[in-house]
């Protein structure tokens, strides 16, 4: 039903999409080599739309995040590709214009919340200095207030007497949401969040997306969630783009990618999940391990370990090939369908 | 706490000065030709120096230049040492090989040396002694501090801050170095009893405090002429030295106890 809906956003050309990522690729100077952390890498992020990027630990994610803010910092680089936002390009941005988008513009939450807090500095003052930074007239007080503000937002109890608290005085669900608080106070078009939960308690974890998805709606923010965990991806995400060793092998709505899943890897990926596996029964797991990226493999990187790979698969490296209107997958088993530039 | 107990005491002896000694004339200038060279006794505790003046009086109003002098001198090389080390060890790379090969330079040669041929060609007073201190000494807070940001730069708060866009200058002073504060405060009250006794050998070299002062350095400087029979000319100065600069090591060695959870038992 996802597939033929005729409205995609950004498929049209109508509306230009918030974010537009154009064949990334960034790479580390390492003394065992060059490391190709992201290669070739296109997605997009519509006004207001969830975008799951999904894969596993090391598969470039992260990288990929902080690359659209440009924060990569030495050895990393990014060495091709555009990112275009707003339709700005920001591989072209000054240092100084950069800075400025950052935390008003597009806003990222990182993994650890608890050491992405200052440990010296008080979570109100934190959360007021975004809005400092960004909003020069303010006054301390007047951002501190709105920085409370935020936090009642959040569901937070007793706003002013946490905001002068420490980062180790909280709990690490509380100092999520004076992180996500941190991110959001100044009302960005775009919300990066990097395994925002994957430090929490399953419980918390559940607190944490709904909150983030009522606050998405609320200050109209699109979001880029950044995630291994399959379930989280399932139940907040509106598209999802699926990576492995460092390109995005399928991408599409989620409905599509979860229910008709077409790259092999997304398959096995869908399958590692033990839903209704008998008790006796071994887990399944894709079998062989995630290539070096300082030696990835020709071809399609995840050829060596597909049970489909075709001599065509260790050959090239497979274009996109588009199976609706907004689902590609870059794999040789769909090369009688149209490739995707 | 043996070294707070006596850095507290040394204070309000300092701030008390006037009011403890029994002759607070005896601090500058004065002469009593008479009464020279008295060995301690009841009239003077610690004795009288060759210009008759009471040394106890002197040594308690000396507790004043001394403690001006550590903390002054500690003051100045911190403003200029922790910000190059902090910017060295944020920025790295060139600017960092260029800040620490001139805080190199300057650590080529022995500290006191330097501080002996700073104070030198700026005139001996007690004011360039301590500008020449600091000078020869800042290099040595650089270090520490950019070993301190090299770890916290790498820490997530600081990308943190990078997400928000936080400016370079701003993620290093008020997000980076608050974070160095034990550490500083730290080698800071070690500093101190370091910064006294080289301004106390400056002073007994002669390009330091200068007479009258009743500066320790300088009785020591004085004194010395007249051992070993006056032997309590030298003597009471050279214990107060002592003491003050055991004192501000041992606090030195107690706060990085109490702030360094990994030498705490």
């Amino acid at each position: 039903m996802i597939a033929a809906s005729p409205a995609a956003p950004g498929a049209q050309g109508a509306a230009p999409p918030l974010l537009d990522v154009q064949d990334l690729r960034t790479h580390f100077e390492t003394y065992a080599g060059t490391l190709v952390a992201v290669e070739g890498i296109s997605f997009s992020v519509a006004r207001g739309e969830i975008l799951g990027l999904v894969g596993e630990t090391g598969c470039g994610k992260s990288v990929t995040a902080l690359a659209i803010l440009r924060l990569i910092s030495p050895p990393g680089r990014i060495s091709r590709g555009r990112i275009r936002f707003e339709g700005r390009d920001l591989l072209a941005l000054s240092e100084t214009e950069m800075r400025e988008l950052r935390g008003s513009q597009i806003s990222m939450i990182l993994q650890e919340p608890k050491m992405a807090l200052n440990p010296v500095i008080r979570v109100g003052d934190q959360v007021a200095e975004t809005l400092l930074i960004h909003e020069r007239s303010l006054t301390r007080r007047t951002a501190t207030g709105r920085a409370v503000e935020m936090l009642a937002t959040l569901g937070i109890p007793d706003p002013p007497r946490i905001a002068r608290r420490y980062p180790h005085e909280l709990s690490g669900g509380m100092a999520q949401r004076i992180m996500i608080a941190m991110m959001l106070v100044t009302r960005p078009k775009l919300l990066i969040a990097d395994e925002p939960t994957s430090a929490l308690d399953v419980t918390i974890q559940a607190q944490i997306l709904e909150l983030m998805k009522a606050l998405k709606r609320e200050i109209d923010t699109a979001l880029l969630l950044i995630t291994h965990d399959l379930g989280v991806m399932a139940e907040t995400c509106d598209r999802v783009a699926v990576m492995y060793a460092g390109s995005v092998v399928e991408q599409g709505s989620v409905a599509t990618v979860l229910k008709r899943p077409q790259h092999p890897y997304t398959q096995g990926l869908l399958r590692t999940i033990p839903n209704d596996v008998a008790p006796d029964q071994p887990l399944y797991s894709i079998r062989g391990l995630v290539p070096s990226l300082l030696q990835p493999p020709t071809g399609c990187a995840f050829a060596p370990r597909c049970d489909r790979a075709m001599p065509v698969c260790v050959q090239a490296v497979p274009p996109r090939y588009a199976l609706g209107a907004d689902h590609h997958v870059a794999c040789f088993l769909h090369r009688d369908r149209p490739a995707v530039r | 706490m043996a070294g707070a107990v006596i850095v507290i005491g040394l204070c309000l002896v300092a701030a008390l000065a006037p009011e403890l000694a029994p002759y607070p004339a005896d601090g500058g200038a004065m002469t009593h030709l008479a009464r020279r060279l008295r060995p301690p006794g009841r009239a003077y505790p610690l004795g009288t120096d060759d210009l008759g003046r009471d040394l106890l009086s002197r040594v308690i109003l000396g507790t004043r230049l001394t403690l001006q002098i550590g903390v002054v001198v500690t003051l100045l090389s911190m403003v200029i040492g922790v910000p190059i080390g902090a910017v060295a060890g944020f920025l790295g790379g060139k600017t960092d090989e260029l800040l620490m090969r001139t805080a190199d330079v300057f650590q080529s040669i022995p500290p006191l040396i330097l501080a002996l041929a700073v104070a030198t060609a700026l005139r001996p007073s007690m004011t360039n002694a301590m500008i020449a201190i600091a000078v020869a000494w800042w290099p040595w807070y650089s270090r520490v501090i950019r070993g301190q940001v090299l770890s916290l730069r790498e820490r997530t708060f600081v990308e943190a801050a990078r997400c928000i866009g936080v400016p370079r200058g701003r993620v290093i002073f008020s997000h980076i170095l608050p974070n160095c504060l034990s550490v500083i405060l730290v080698q800071a009250s070690l500093q101190v009893g370091n910064a006294i006794l080289t301004a106390a050998a400056l002073s007994f070299i002669g390009v330091g405090a200068q007479p009258p002062l009743p500066e320790w350095g300088l009785m020591l400087s004085a004194g010395r002429g007249f051992l070993p029979e006056i032997w309590w000319y030298v003597t009471f100065p050279g214990i107060a030295i002592f003491v003050t600069v055991l004192g501000f090591n041992l606090l030195g060695d107690g706060l990085r106890d109490i702030l360094d959870p990994r030498l705490r038992r």
